[in-house]
């Protein structure tokens, strides 16, 4: 499947959306559980098929929303899950585990179900920027055509019961994914992480996985990804974070309506996104000579690094990100930083030269892409040139 | 996962350390994290007031029970010390079953305990209206606290007209009663 989707572009990596470029995404997701049923864990194989059976007659029955298709995981490459994963429209849990689930995608994968994962339902949708209101709108309406086919587990004081205690309530789980070099290189993540926490909300750094692994059923397999579970679990500590990449999300789910989630979310985004460009700002008056070194050298390595590793792949973009925004880095595009920053991902390289590959095929593949970007123009076209054909 | 060192609330990040040349890793929360690596965060803030929930604040919350009863979900068996220790249950009767235990977990994880979002399949309009009416109320005054003026008169004109659906609404139901 996954040759299919990777001709399919995330609207997301466009940048278009508010706020951009410190702001790279964000997303909700929405969790939910029919009634009648224990949670996917406790479920016996036979409840699992019928809880998945009840969710794709209901989808069936709303007319398959946005064109979308169902997907048995049992009928799905593990590349395909791990694609999925990369971009955010299935759990983690949902990509490595032995889950018997399934996976309802959008035609244009703008958004997604997933199915008997840690709940039974987990909708999910991303936008580029700071675009939640609209995320909410389309996932509201998707989760108010389901409640009219299947009847949730619902109960009027705790509201949407889920299978993790910080989940219910609301059920919402309100992600945005900020580039903060300039917090970072004025040392003010650690102070704004406790504020963030006060107002329960929570920052983590995006700490790459690298899982090497080798499931009982099969051969081993390399992966590096940005996955994470929906209770940010697999989020790194501030410290750990890879290329200035911030999570922010909401603790709270449970005595607080949709809209006031939102509406802290969005003024806490806000207010960071503001308070790093000040210090995007006060670190060019200050270490002008320092950021524009950074930036080139970079550029440097982008365009001309015949292998790049995962963690290397990310500070680079970083700093080229960075560079973007302060006007250093000319004829760079959002778009392109965005693709990378999606592509450098092992699914997606994986996907991209149509077979599995070990470390060092990633580190070359990952490289080649950051030539087609950033190669001077003389030799652009022989690195097009030179992408291998799939197999 | 808890963390593993005030047990209260679900553990986000993996806290490393090396003691004796070992290194041993601890699921923590973030303010377990922060109190262990000791870091302070003085001279930085956000602007506008932390947002308080609505039916109860964490400083109020009751303290976790600490004897641990060996009881069970009658509906899925579930183990009440595993709840504790994991943060999660396995069926929705487990939230009435263990109800004494998981609401001071709930008033810790969120600040509040009692639902204030949608709810499924309310098809009485009026219902549906008020409720939603009480979230734009009280994000109005959210709104005028954080001094966000302008979303403030939007949420205005907005309550003002579910107001007045409201009264047309209740009018056309006394009428057609009458």
């Amino acid at each position: 499947m996954v040759e299919a989707w990777i001709q399919n572009r995330p609207p997301w990596v466009s940048g278009t959306g508010q706020e951009a470029p410190v702001v790279v995404w964000s997303q909700c997701n929405l969790m939910r559980n029919l009634a009648g049923f224990f949670f996917p864990a406790a479920c016996s194989r036979e409840e699992i098929r019928a809880v998945e059976e009840r969710i794709v007659t209901a989808l069936d029955s709303m007319g398959t929303p946005d064109a979308g298709v169902y997907f048995p995981l049992e009928r799905l490459e593990r590349l395909d899950t791990l694609f999925l994963a990369e971009r955010r429209l299935i759990p983690f849990d949902l990509a490595h585990g032995t889950a018997q689930g399934g996976v309802y995608l959008a035609q244009d994968l703008s958004h997604a179900i997933a199915v008997n994962g840690t709940d039974h339902l987990c909708l999910t949708a991303l936008a580029g920027g700071l675009e939640l209101d609209g995320l909410w709108s389309r996932l509201n309406t998707l989760d108010d055509g389901l409640a009219d086919c299947v009847d949730y587990a619902f109960d009027k004081h705790r509201g949407y019961l889920t299978s993790s205690l910080s989940h219910v309530g609301t059920g919402l789980k309100v992600s945005v994914l900020l580039h903060l070099p300039g917090l970072v290189a004025a040392n003010a993540m650690t102070g704004l992480v406790q504020v963030a926490r006060q107002r329960r909300h929570a920052i983590h750094g995006l700490k790459p996985t690298v899982v090497q692994a080798s499931p009982p059923d099969s051969s081993s397999y390399v992966s590096e990804s940005f996955f994470s579970d929906l209770s940010g679990a697999l989020y790194g500590d501030i410290n750990e974070a890879q290329g200035d990449l911030f999570l922010l999300t909401n603790l709270s789910a449970l005595g607080v309506s949709e809209e006031e989630i939102l509406f802290h979310i969005r003024h806490t985004a806000a207010d960071i996104v503001e308070r790093e460009r000040r210090a995007r700002q006060a670190l060019l008056n200050k270490e002008r000579i320092q950021v524009e070194d950074r930036v080139a050298r970079a550029l440097a390595i982008a365009g001309n690094a015949h292998l790049m590793g995962f963690v290397e792949g990310l500070g680079v973009l970083s700093s080229i990100r960075l560079g973007f925004d302060l006007g250093l880095a000319p004829g760079c595009t959002l778009d392109a930083l965005n693709e990378l920053l999606l592509t450098l991902q092992s699914a997606h390289i994986k996907a991209h030269i149509g077979r599995d590959c070990d470390e060092w095929t990633l580190s070359v593949e990952r490289a080649r892409l950051f030539r087609t970007h950033f190669a001077p123009a003389q030799t652009r076209t022989r690195h097009r040139a030179d992408t291998p054909n799939k197999e | 996962m808890l963390c593993q060192r005030c047990h209260k609330n679900l553990a986000t990040v993996r806290y490393a350390e090396v003691v004796s040349g070992k290194v041993r890793e601890l699921p923590l929360c973030q303010d377990c994290l922060v109190k262990r690596q000791e870091e302070s965060g003085a001279g930085f803030e956000l602007s506008g007031p932390v947002p308080a929930s609505r039916t109860g604040s964490p400083a109020a919350r009751p303290p976790r029970p600490r004897a641990r009863s060996v009881r069970t979900c009658p509906s899925c068996e579930m183990h009440v010390g595993k709840v504790l220790d994991t943060g999660r249950v396995q069926c929705p009767a487990c939230y009435e079953a263990f109800k004494a235990e998981i609401e001071p977990m709930l008033a810790g994880l969120h600040g509040g305990i009692e639902h204030c979002g949608k709810s499924p399949r309310l098809n009485d309009h009026r219902v549906r209206k008020s409720a939603e009416l009480q979230a734009k109320r009280a994000l109005l005054r959210t709104a005028v606290e954080m001094e966000h003026y302008e979303e403030a008169a939007t949420l205005r004109d907005a309550i003002q007209r579910l107001e007045a659906e409201l009264e047309s609404d209740a009018t056309l139901q006394g009428s057609s009663h009458g």
